[in-house]
């Protein structure tokens, strides 16, 4: 039971840049090759792999294989990963924030 | 995005409560590692949770039922500083207080990847309309 608001900042620091979050737009609907994902956002290959890299290390895309191709996918795109974020932060945070309260009113007694 | 809720019962009074939601030192009992807030509409709410800027201002500070706070993260381009809401609604109940929050106005990302698909459309409409 921790929260961890670093996945998130990850997350948002990765969507915070228009161009994975056009990478993201061609990959949402099913596994692509780098080289189609290229082409549709009008990037190099080489700069298309360096976003793919951050997504994947924020945890919105999944690398699988197909023979020798490397295929990318969403694996949770930024509404679900913020609203995941959000519905597991507030939770331990009021029970953070419960004891808190409960401690400052011991303390008192 | 649907607003964020959460719920919780606590065994305390909601002024105990309510100091926990305006003061740097109650926050930092729950929330994060360092906060300066100026418990004000208008003043600062910031608050560092595990190294992430938490920024916004105080909204509404009504002793001790309801404190509503902007909410969001310097430098970040999807959830500005500011730019959500958190509500915090205190109730005098039995054994203490009930707080409910609701965390509302989160981004809706769909609608910025469709932003430019939107604009291309409305152009359209405005052009169909001119033409009519």
């Amino acid at each position: 039971m921790t929260a961890e608001p670093a996945p998130l900042d990850a997350s948002l620091r990765a969507l915070a840049d228009g161009n994975r979050r056009a990478i993201l737009a061609v990959v949402r609907d099913g596994p692509r090759p780098v080289g189609e994902i290229a082409t549709e956002v009008e990037m190099s290959q080489q700069a298309v792999s360096h976003h793919l890299r951050v997504l994947r290390g924020a945890g919105l895309v999944t690398e699988t294989r197909d023979g020798t191709r490397h295929l990318f996918a969403v694996r949770s795109d930024g509404f679900s990963v913020v609203r995941q974020f959000v519905e597991g932060f507030w939770p331990e945070r009021l029970a953070a924030l419960k004891a808190a309260a409960e401690a400052a009113v011991a303390r008192d007694a | 995005m649907p607003d964020v809720t959460a719920s919780i019962d606590i065994d305390a009074p909601p002024e105990v409560v309510f100091a926990h939601l305006v003061t740097p030192e109650g926050m930092v009992a729950w929330l994060g590692q360092h906060a300066e807030v100026d418990p004000a509409p208008g003043g600062t709410f910031a608050v560092d949770i595990s190294g992430t800027p938490v920024r916004g201002e105080y909204v509404e500070v009504d002793p001790p039922h309801t404190v509503v706070v902007t909410w969001g993260v310097a430098g970040n381009e999807v959830l500005p500083a500011g730019s959500s809401r958190v509500e915090f609604r205190l109730t005098p109940t039995a054994t203490g207080t009930r707080l409910d929050l609701t965390h509302a106005g989160l981004p809706e990302i769909e609608q910025a990847r469709h932003a430019e698909g939107w604009a291309a459309c409305l152009a359209q409409l405005a052009g169909a309309a001119r033409a009519a």
